[in-house]
């Protein structure tokens, strides 16, 4: 039997079909691991009363209810945010790469991320919207804290499909145009664009008061270049091609593309954002940590 | 560079195969789909070149390890720096001796050894510079074509053989001449008989700047072997003439033996044919002009020539030898001196005997003994200077002294002959000469070596000689010394104990003293008698077939028990060769191979002597280590370039 937190492997996720399901795993299993979680009752509205057991908070004790009954109880609060947060996802061609046969690919595993952090958000009751990124801004949904919200962005993040040129660019300076509260914003996607630009989108979002997190999402076979021999590489997105001797290549390529994270990560962090590589085969409580840490830090 | 199996360069072929894989490599590369091309492509763009270079290094590592090891298969033979080959100069030196007639199975040494030449020059360039020597013949150069039309279908073999030594140094006159047109290679077909490889060894090859192949020709030979002719030389009345009879062994009735004689210088040789039970052929032939005469005998037995097959010999004139006899003992008007009686032992053999007086003794200059072969000096007294005849020995001249009275020679004389004169002593009852003590090489060719021809005179004076320098070859019965001789320089001289006066006994008396008197001086004149025609001639002979302009081929002096036989006086004398110089025809292919450890020798095994591959073989330098070096150098790039697909860790 399946446990909870074996969900949070990828290889485990992608058997579940439904996303709802999925994401219900992921975060019920990225639940388990933690515990005794720092983030329940951050909020003040009174959620019930449990005994007191040696460790708990001497300030958190209702002194009332003591008095009334000469037991102590702690008071304990639902959780209660203002959290905007909106789930970019990008859908381009290129997100639906998988190296190796059967694998999840990118766009997989960024929707499956993606669901999970809004399961997560819903049920911490955090507004959470969706932003369906291409060449431009295909989809957004506000962001609201209902059940019903959540439904409606998993069924989205379910018919969502890869297609199209990556131009991150248009898309996320719609979206600064149209998002006016403060939100987090967090960005799924290979960042396989223009940087600059990107960076300038960005840019722009930081100014207006979001918070940005940026998962780039790449599949282990085009960080590695994990091929052999002569090679005939296609882009699937302008179907551009390159004969060339991957093992020759290797090192320069690799070099190349962590010259370019890099930037990707340099320039996020000046914008005061987050920036995290991961690869479809990279656990989801990684990314799950990463967030709450973000949002640890907002709020 | 030439290869021992040219077939095996098909192999190359082979090259196709790298090639193909190289171009048809690009086309089989997988397609593959890469969202991050665009670092891909900038990745090709940046290795572009080093990956072009890898590609020609790699595809040219992969051609060299299949060539590489297709050459090692077709057996590369380098000779060094200058290549030789079937463009380069060849020397075929074909031994034509008559030992190349002997024939095994249907065919002669000599059809196998042409075979194996044509079969040679079939493969060379039709302008090959190519050089032949034969024995007995003269050098043919010129193009393959020339030389295979010289080589006829049966050889003129002359009677008697150039030894491979001879062949040799011809050849090597005509090294550096072809030498320039390359390393050349040189090929020695023989039988490798005893008589071949006279003389030979590395001593030969030393200075030679070629390859050297040596191809024994073998074969079995028929088993019929000569003994040593024994002839004589005499007037008849036909006049002189040749008669000659040699033992025979291995005639039987189930083959036809027959013995052959050839005389140089007379055109048709003849043949006895020996019976079953025979065991014996004679021969007599006429004899003209002076000689010395040559010939040869040798035994066919069913057309083939016969193991231990031929026996030479040489008949001649003994040569006239100059004598001076020098009196310096007795005065103008005495009777009959000493040297009276020593001329007379010479009136007639040799006629160039010549006796001076005592008043002339002291004119005998240099320019006097420089025409003089013998000096015949008799009594201690005046006679000509001491340094002159020092001189003379020295120079290859021969002295002979004789006591002519009681007195002893003078302290310098006695210097010169080795000798010291301790007084002069009488012998009452008469002193007679060991028999057995005068076995000296000076009294070898005294006729009949008769111990008792010498043992007759009685000597009733003697002086007392004791060697000091030289050595005493006769003894007296009782032991004194009556004879001592030395060498000095290329001369010799003989001191006497006796003298040929009434005073000393009976010596000139007796027919003996002639005897004597020539043996002496034959024996004491070898370089200018028939010693002289049995040296080896050193240039090769190069004259047409006939008498040789020198006296003769063969090696060395002869040796005491060599079977010479001789006659004084006027009849011819007649020198038979020794034993080992006569010819055997067993081949010895592995006496031939322990003659040459030089690395540019090789000796091809007889069972493959046609073998080409051999012929055309070089192996100076034996490719197989560099073979290896090589495929392993190439074998590390092509792994080093091609390298092990590296797949980083996630």
């Amino acid at each position: 039997m399946v446990r909870p937190e074996q969900y949070l492997n990828p290889e485990i996720a992608r058997r579940v079909k439904r996303l709802d399901l999925k994401a219900k795993f992921i975060v019920e299993g990225f639940l388990v691991g933690l515990h005794d979680s720092p983030y329940r009752g951050l909020s003040l509205e009174f959620s019930e009363h449990r005994k007191y057991v040696p460790g708990d908070d001497p300030r958190r004790l209702d002194w009332t209810a003591w008095a009334k009954t000469d037991r102590l109880y702690i008071k304990t609060y639902q959780a209660e945010t203002n959290l905007a947060a909106y789930l970019l996802v990008d859908t381009s061609r290129s997100m639906g790469y998988a190296g190796a046969a059967g694998a999840m690919t990118k766009l997989e595993y960024a929707t499956a991320l993606a669901a999970a952090l809004g399961y997560l958000l819903t049920s911490q009751n955090d507004t959470v919207g969706l932003g369906l990124l291409g060449s431009d801004l295909h989809k957004l949904i506000s962001p609201r804290c209902s059940r019903r919200q959540l439904v409606r962005i998993l069924a989205e993040l379910a018919q969502t499909k890869a297609a199209g040129v990556t131009s991150l660019a248009p898309g996320l300076h719609a979206v600064a145009r149209r998002v006016k509260r403060r939100s987090l914003i967090v960005l799924l996607s290979d960042l396989v664009d223009e940087f600059s630009e990107v960076l300038e989108a960005l840019r722009r979002l930081a100014f207006r008061g979001h918070d940005l997190v940026v998962f780039q999402i790449l599949d282990p076979r085009e960080q590695n270049l994990d091929m052999t021999g002569p090679v005939v590489l296609k882009d699937p997105e302008t179907g551009a091609e390159v004969a060339t001797d991957a093992d020759h290549i290797r090192a320069e390529y690799a070099h190349r593309l962590d010259a370019f994270v890099q930037r990707c990560r340099r320039g996020v962090k000046e914008l005061g954002g987050d920036f995290a590589v991961m690869t479809t085969s990279t656990p989801f409580d990684r990314a799950l940590c990463r967030f709450l840490a973000e949002r640890k830090r907002r709020f | 560079m030439t290869f021992g199996d040219r077939s095996v360069l098909v192999g190359l072929v082979a090259l196709a195969i790298p090639l193909a894989i190289h171009l048809l490599g690009r086309r089989r590369a997988r397609r593959v789909p890469l969202p991050t091309v665009r670092f891909a492509d900038g990745a090709h763009q940046a290795t572009r070149g080093r990956l072009w270079l890898k590609r020609a290094a790699l595809l040219g590592c992969r051609l060299a390890v299949i060539a590489l090891l297709v050459l090692a298969l077709a057996q590369p033979q380098t000779g060094g720096a200058r290549e030789s080959g079937p463009g380069g100069p060849w020397i075929i030196c074909l031994d034509t001796s008559p030992s190349m007639l002997a024939s095994g199975k249907g065919t002669t040494r000599y059809e196998q050894a042409r075979e194996a030449v044509l079969r040679l020059l079939a493969h060379l360039d039709g302008t090959s510079p190519v050089t032949l020597v034969r024995s007995g013949r003269e050098t043919v150069q010129g193009t393959p074509e020339r030389i295979r039309a010289a080589l006829p279908q049966k050889p003129t073999v002359w009677w008697h053989d150039e030894p491979l030594a001879s062949l040799i140094a011809r050849a090597a006159v005509n090294l550096p001449e072809t030498a320039r047109q390359g390393r050349p290679c040189l090929v020695l077909l023989t039988d490798a008989t005893d008589w071949a490889l006279r003389n030979l060894g590395p001593a030969q090859f030393k200075d030679l700047d070629a390859e050297v192949r040596l191809v024994p020709i073998g074969g079995e030979t028929r088993n019929g072997r000569l003994g040593l002719p024994r002839f004589t030389v005499a007037e008849t009345e036909e006049g002189r003439r040749l008669f000659l009879d040699v033992d025979v062994a291995g005639a039987d009735a189930s083959r036809s033996t027959t013995v052959h004689l050839a005389l140089v210088g007379q055109s048709r040789p003849q043949s006895v044919a020996v019976g079953p039970g025979e065991a014996r052929a004679k021969f007599t032939a006429p004899l003209e002009g002076t000689g010395p005469w040559q010939g040869r005998v040798w035994i066919v037995i069913d057309d083939a020539l016969a193991a231990d097959n031929e026996r030479f010999f040489t008949a001649a004139e003994p040569a006239p030898i100059r004598v001076l006899i020098v009196d310096a003992a007795h005065a103008e008007n005495e009777p009959v001196g000493a040297a009276d009686l020593v001329a007379a032992a010479f009136p007639g053999l040799p006629p160039a005997a010549k006796k001076v007086t005592r008043a002339q003794s002291d004119a005998v200059d240099e320019a006097a003994l420089g025409q003089t072969d013998v000096v015949l000096w008799i009594g201690p007294q005046a006679g000509p200077s001491f340094d002159a005849v020092e001189r003379f020995v020295r120079g290859g001249g021969a002295l002979i002294w004789l006591p002519a009275n009681a007195e002893e020679p003078e302290e310098k004389l006695a210097e010169l002959l080795g000798a010291e004169v301790d007084g002069v002593e009488t012998a009452a009852d008469g002193a007679t000469i060991n028999p057995g003590g005068y076995a000296s090489d000076l009294l070898a060719a005294f006729e009949g070596g008769a111990a008792a021809d010498l043992a007759g005179p009685v000597f009733t004076q003697r002086l007392v000689l004791k060697p000091r320098r030289g050595s005493a070859s006769i003894h007296f019965t009782d032991g004194r010394t009556a004879v001592v001789s030395q060498t000095r320089g290329r001369g010799r001289t003989v001191a006497l104990a006796v003298g040929p006066g009434k005073t000393w006994g009976n010596l000139a008396a007796r027919p003996e003293f002639v005897v004597l008197m020539h043996s002496l001086v034959e024996a004491l004149a070898p370089d200018r008698t028939y010693r002289a025609m049995n040296r080896v001639v050193g240039r090769p002979w190069r004259g047409q077939e006939g008498p040789a302009r020198g006296p003769g081929n063969y090696p060395g002096a002869l040796p005491a028990d060599s079977g010479a036989q001789g006659r004084l006086g006027r009849s011819p004398y007649s020198v038979n060769l020794p034993p080992e110089e006569t010819a055997d025809l067993t081949p010895q292919p592995n006496r031939l191979a322990a003659a040459f450890s030089d690395q540019r020798t090789r000796v091809l095994d007889p069972s493959q002597a046609f073998d080409l591959k051999g012929l055309m073989a070089h192996p100076a330098t034996n490719p197989a280590a560099w073979f290896v070096v090589a495929l392993t150098l190439v074998l590390a790039a092509e792994t080093f370039l091609a390298g092990r697909p590296r797949r980083p860790s996630p």
